[in-house]
């Protein structure tokens, strides 16, 4: 039986149509707001398929996240491994010192930079797990 | 006709010589080293008493005939200039094959063929420099003088700065890979050029690497180290190449020095200055400089295993467990485990780290620090009591005040946009308030730095 992801993001490019097929859910504005409903789902069993922090930015350098996350097998267990990456990045976060850059903070340019970068980050997490080609 | 009899006879003394040796093939590079002082514009490449003369319009029309790139525009940036260079993407050194099979940069200049032996000259302390936009969070800052030029390696070598402008509608994967080819092609086509029109070599330093059997057997007593060497691969503009082959779609693998002194790993990172290693430092690797100068006298120096850092959980589990296996196969006693960049690969050299420690393998880690602009943060954005012996290469966000400059070469404007600057950076005089983050080279976890360190 095929494993069931959902995508958590607030980058606005996973609406466009070719995403329609994809089990996708929104979070407004901050990055943070995705890792905390990365955080709930994990505690109701679901598992974390990319690490939670980016390579190379720091929070207040990139308003966008996106986490995929792979549904609960069986009983639904808490994966510790997944709580432990998502409990780090969230404290990587309150403590990183700066104000978190949000999107409509940024200049257009800034914005489709960093949204694009967020999608390509997850490329091959979404293609191993069969999301994308 | 005669020409092809001579490559004939000598391809036979070459392969009766690699058979003649019982129990495997040694691998010797031998670096001929032309130290470069200065550089100059000319009407023809050169290098005379140090100067390295640049025949401008020859490398432009080199790096034009990609159609994808709109114009290229050469700048010489000296040391001691008043000269700020951003944003900085590559620095690549000019590097050739002077004798042996294939060319520098394999899978990009060089067939993909196997590299790492022979004669290889160096142009040592020029380097080629890249700029352009790509993206706006994007590096990195070389400042040839002042405070910035204290933090940053690139301000002691001569550089060649390409400024390259993609073509108009090209997307966004082939301009970075325009930008990045140009680089290698700059640094190899200008090292051609030099042993075409003839050069003498100041030094000559010679790199064996030994079968590994071999290899394994000598120095009885000494302590059996390789050396575990991380490569950022997460994706656009945080990637990493060895023979053209992207790292991320690799298991880790054994891969010998003198390879990677030829430019068989190249960098295609270029988003966090500080700490991304450019294909300069992969070709001056000084982890792999130092495990050299110890070997044989207070530890045995067994190979180099290339380990990916992916963005995908998966693959972090598959790759640290199978780069620990290597180092289990090997028999070593240690290892030493370089990281590259920061965040989510921090987790990588954790289970790096704690794999190789409950396997029986001791380690030391290279590594970086964000610990906010007081030093007071965590460093790591994640950690294990496994990993007790560490060496920083400096905190990524401490701050500093960079004067202006006389001169700019690239764009300024994204300064604020650049990872370790912020909205506000870029002052109205021309300074800029910035984390050293934004400084091309400035915590290089290989080493490759201004910075020192001592042991606590």
């Amino acid at each position: 039986m095929n494993r069931q992801y959902r995508i958590i993001t607030n980058n606005n490019r996973y609406r466009e149509p070719s995403w329609a097929r994809s089990s996708v859910e929104f979070v407004n504005f901050a990055a943070m707001k995705v890792l905390l409903r990365g955080r709930d789902l994990i505690h109701q069993g679901w598992v974390l398929q990319n690490h939670p922090l980016y390579g190379n930015f720091r929070p207040y350098q990139q308003p966008f996240r996106t986490l995929l996350l792979a549904e609960p097998a069986g009983k639904g267990d808490v994966d510790a491994y997944s709580l432990e990456l998502i409990a780090n990045a969230i404290e990587v976060y309150e403590n990183c010192g700066w104000p978190h850059i949000l999107p409509e903070q940024c200049s257009e340019a800034l914005r489709e930079d960093c949204a694009t970068i967020d999608m390509a980050l997850m490329k091959e997490t979404l293609r191993q797990c069969g999301i994308v080609e | 006709m005669c020409k092809v009899r001579e490559l004939a006879k000598a391809k036979v003394r070459f392969v009766a010589k690699r058979e003649s040796q019982k129990g495997g093939v040694t691998l010797k590079l031998e670096l001929h080293k032309v130290k470069i002082t200065n550089v100059v514009f000319g009407d023809a490449f050169s290098v005379k008493n140090g100067t390295l003369t640049i025949h401008k319009q020859a490398l432009i029309d080199h790096l034009m005939d990609d159609s994808r790139l709109a114009s290229v525009e050469v700048e010489l940036a000296r040391p001691g200039e008043s000269v700020r260079i951003t944003p900085v993407k590559d620095a690549i050194e000019p590097r050739c094959k002077i004798e042996g099979s294939n060319e520098v940069f394999p899978g990009w200049i060089g067939d993909v063929d196997t590299v790492g032996e022979g004669k290889t000259l160096v142009l040592e302390g020029a380097a080629v420099l890249t700029t352009g936009r790509l993206v706006a969070p994007q590096e990195g800052i070389v400042d040839m003088k002042g405070p910035g030029a204290e933090l940053t390696p690139f301000s002691v070598t001569q550089n060649v700065v390409l400024v390259l402008n993609p073509a108009e509608g090209v997307e966004l994967h082939n301009r970075e890979s325009s930008c990045r080819i140009a680089g290698l092609k700059a640094a190899s086509f200008i090292a051609q050029q030099v042993n075409a029109a003839g050069f003498k070599a100041d030094a000559v330093e010679t790199f064996e690497s030994l079968p590994y059997a071999q290899a394994l057997a000598a120095h009885p007593g000494l302590p059996k180290v390789a050396y575990i060497y991380m490569l950022q691969t997460q994706g656009l503009l945080h990637d990493t190449y060895v023979y053209g082959v992207d790292v991320k779609k690799i298991i880790p693998t054994m891969i010998n020095a003198t390879e990677v002194m030829d430019g068989a790993i190249c960098s295609g990172n270029c988003v966090s200055a500080c700490d991304k290693n450019s294909t300069y430092v992969h070709l001056n690797n000084p982890v792999i400089k130092s495990l050299y100068e110890h070997h044989g006298k207070d530890l045995n120096f067994v190979g180099v295993i290339i380990t990916n850092e992916n963005v995908t959980l998966a693959d972090k589990k598959r790759s640290s467990s199978y780069a620990v296996k290597l180092a289990r196969t090997l028999g070593v006693d240690a290892v030493v485990i370089s990281e590259e960049g920061f965040g989510n690969p921090d987790a990588d050299l954790v289970l790096n780290c704690w794999k190789a420690e409950k396997a029986g393998i001791k380690t030391v880690l290279l590594t970086d620090e964000y610990a906010g602009r007081d030093g007071a943060s965590q460093s790591l954005a994640d950690t294990t009591p496994y990993g007790d012996a560490c060496v920083t290469a400096g905190n990524a966000n401490a701050a500093i005040t960079l004067p202006p400059m006389d001169k700019i070469i690239g764009d300024i404007s994204f300064v604020d946009e650049q990872a370790g600057g912020f909205f506000g950076s870029l002052k109205q005089d021309g300074s800029i308030f910035c984390e050293i983050q934004i400084i091309t080279g400035s915590t290089c976890e290989l080493g490759f730095t201004k910075n020192g360190a001592y042991t606590i």
